[in-house]
């Protein structure tokens, strides 16, 4: 119980120095809906990635479900402080975001409910689990689709090619890389839109599709 | 909408932050405690038979759980034992080495006769058990084990029932874990763990669960319902004696493949850790509660399908942690590309019982199972006696 509270504890210091850092560049800022809602979709949907795609690398570490609870506030506050920024300057950017949620939601939800209908035990909550992932990767469609690509091939290459390397790191290799993929695109997005007078800012990681 | 100058409007996201902490990974409880004896499940509900009265059940504090399994357990048969062994397999002597085998038999689809003559030199044709050169004592974890008895209740609601396995190709004569055990003059300890289906066959039901088949006689009888994942999993624990009096409990565990969709998110995919903690907390207990003085006592081998994707898993690391004499981690794949099936060993305080170094092997042949068996060879302690004398 004493280790949970220290543990709870730094991880509250740490999103106090995140979310103050952001904040006070925010204040003087006009806030409208765009910025709450950014913030609010960055952090639900990079926390939501950040879970999905932990699940299966963290489970191969002593760590286990801490590791996973880890990359959790790290993807939340990362989503939060790169939702704030784009939500700050682009509107349009976020209701673009939202649509894609939206999207998400029901695409995921359906799968969920194909699954609900084959697989054994799974019920309403599966179904809603899956749209919330779905929603999650909609927010960000490009950056998932692309790192999920990257860790695909990647994943199984290295499984051919390296003995020690098994099927399961593959798959998590796979995932892992969808989440990455789709908060690197949040981070991307927010640091394009505020660019100035609507430069776009070509990250090296930026990749058209 | 403009923000309250008042309340910068980061903080009003401070509460989901620490939501998303909270949330992800946060029920992984596997607290267990002791299970009421007595011949019903043990959470309560249907009644079993008087072989469970004979067993010390333990099961996990959780509410959902307990529900669960409660649930689960209603739709399965009473558990078998049968303590003895025939009495030409004699006792375990400090010559003899004994072999641990474990081995998913995939409900009846692993020809079980074939195995018992080829890996371990027992021919049990013509129910007269036929002890061939090369046979020394042996216990057998079979996980998936498959029993066929009018005992098992009718199931009104199936919801608590899974589907039914069916090998395919399924050779053979379909004999029940039962009806072997009695053929070849085996111990047998036989907790069901779930239904096979609902279908019925000669007013006959299916069941399956993990048995220990032993050529030793069997003794102080455990079930370790495990935290519910996916479906109801009871590890079985029993403990065989060697000629000098040195004492071995031997678990059997099966963990779940997966869980639902909901539960790997909310329990940051602790699925089989869960489970493999429970099962490794309920022997603390009852070592606590038997030998107060000196814990772990007695030597443990856990071995079972485990399920894992990896050979890496939070599970089996945990579980290496928890048996520190085991078979050095070998990776070998047991289950297509999934080294799925593990053997676990701890000396105890009493350091009297020793593994084969270089005895963890993985059979070459599935005998029709969807999974490779593998065996580990242990002695008793006598520092009087070469490696050359043991069988």
């Amino acid at each position: 119980m004493a280790g949970w509270r220290k543990e709870g504890a730094a991880i509250c210091t740490l999103l106090l120095f995140l979310t103050t850092a952001n904040g006070l560049a925010q204040e003087s800022e006009s806030s409208g809906w765009s910025t709450f809602a950014g913030g609010a979709l960055g952090l639900y949907s990079s926390g939501m990635l950040a879970v999905t795609g932990s699940l299966v690398p963290c489970t191969q570490t002593l760590a286990g479900a801490k590791c996973v609870r880890v990359a959790a506030v790290a993807g939340s506050a990362l989503g939060l402080v790169s939702g704030l920024y784009l939500g700050e300057a682009s509107e349009d950017r976020v209701e673009s975001r939202l649509r894609g949620a939206g999207y998400g939601l029901i695409i995921g939800s359906g799968i969920g409910l194909v699954l609900q209908r084959v697989v054994p035990h799974y019920g309403f909550k599966d179904i809603a689990s899956f749209g919330a992932t779905g929603a999650a990767i909609g927010a960000s469609p490009k950056g998932a689709i692309i790192g999920f690509a990257a860790g695909t091939v990647t994943g199984i290459a290295l499984w051919q090619f390296i003995p020690s390397f098994e099927f399961a790191d593959g798959v998590g290799l796979a995932i892992a890389g969808m989440a990455v993929g789709g908060i690197i695109s949040w981070v991307v997005d927010a640091a394009d839109a505020q660019g100035a007078g609507g430069t776009e800012i070509v990250l090296p990681l930026t990749v058209r599709i | 909408m403009s923000t309250s100058s008042r309340t910068p409007l980061h903080s009003r996201f401070l509460p989901f932050l620490a939501a998303a902490a909270v949330v992800s990974g946060c029920n992984v409880d596997h607290s267990m405690e002791p299970q009421p004896a007595g011949p019903v499940c043990p959470s309560q509900g249907a009644a079993l038979g008087e072989a469970d009265s004979a067993i010390a059940w333990y099961g996990p504090t959780e509410a959902r759980d307990k529900r669960k399994l409660s649930e689960w357990c209603g739709t399965v048969g009473p558990s078998l034992i049968d303590s003895l062994p025939a009495p030409q397999y004699g006792a375990w002597t400090p010559e003899d080495s004994l072999a641990i085998v474990t081995w998913n038999v995939n409900v009846g689809g692993g020809d079980l006769e074939l195995f018992l003559q080829e890996e371990l030199n027992l021919d049990c044709d013509g129910g007269r058990p036929l002890r061939r050169q090369g046979f020394s004592h042996f216990v057998l974890l079979l996980q998936e084990a498959r029993r066929l008895s009018g005992a098992i209740p009718v199931v009104r609601d199936d919801r608590s029932v899974p589907p039914r396995i069916e090998p395919d190709p399924w050779p053979g004569e379909h004999r029940d874990v039962a009806d072997i055990a009695r053929d070849c003059g085996l111990a047998l300890f036989y907790v069901p763990s779930m239904r096979n289906g609902v279908v019925e066959t000669d007013g006959k039901r299916e069941d399956r669960g993990n048995a220990l088949l032993s050529s030793l006689p069997l003794s102080d009888f455990i079930a370790l319902e495990l935290p519910f994942e996916g479906s109801r999993k009871v590890a079985v624990a029993a403990t065989v004696l060697s000629q000098t009096g040195d004492s071995l409990r031997l678990v059997n565990l099966h963990l779940s493949v997966s869980s639902t969709f909901y539960r790997t998110l909310m329990s940051g995919n602790s699925t089989r850790l869960r489970q493999a903690q429970g099962m490794t907390e309920a022997l603390s207990i009852i070592e606590a509660q038997r030998s107060p003085q000196r814990v772990p006592s007695i030597a443990t081998v856990a071995g079972g399908d485990t399920n894992t994707w990896s050979d890496d898993e939070t599970a089996l690391q945990r579980l290496r942690i928890d048996f520190p004499d085991s078979p050095p981690s070998d990776g070998v794949t047991t289950r297509d590309p999934f080294p799925t099936d593990h053997v676990f060993f701890r000396q105890g305080a009493a350091q009297s019982i020793e593994l084969i170094e270089g005895s963890y092997r993985t059979t070459e042949r599935d005998y029709g199972s969807d999974h490779l068996a593998r065996t580990v060879r242990l002695v008793i302690e006598n520092r009087r006696l070469g490696e050359g004398d043991r069988k």
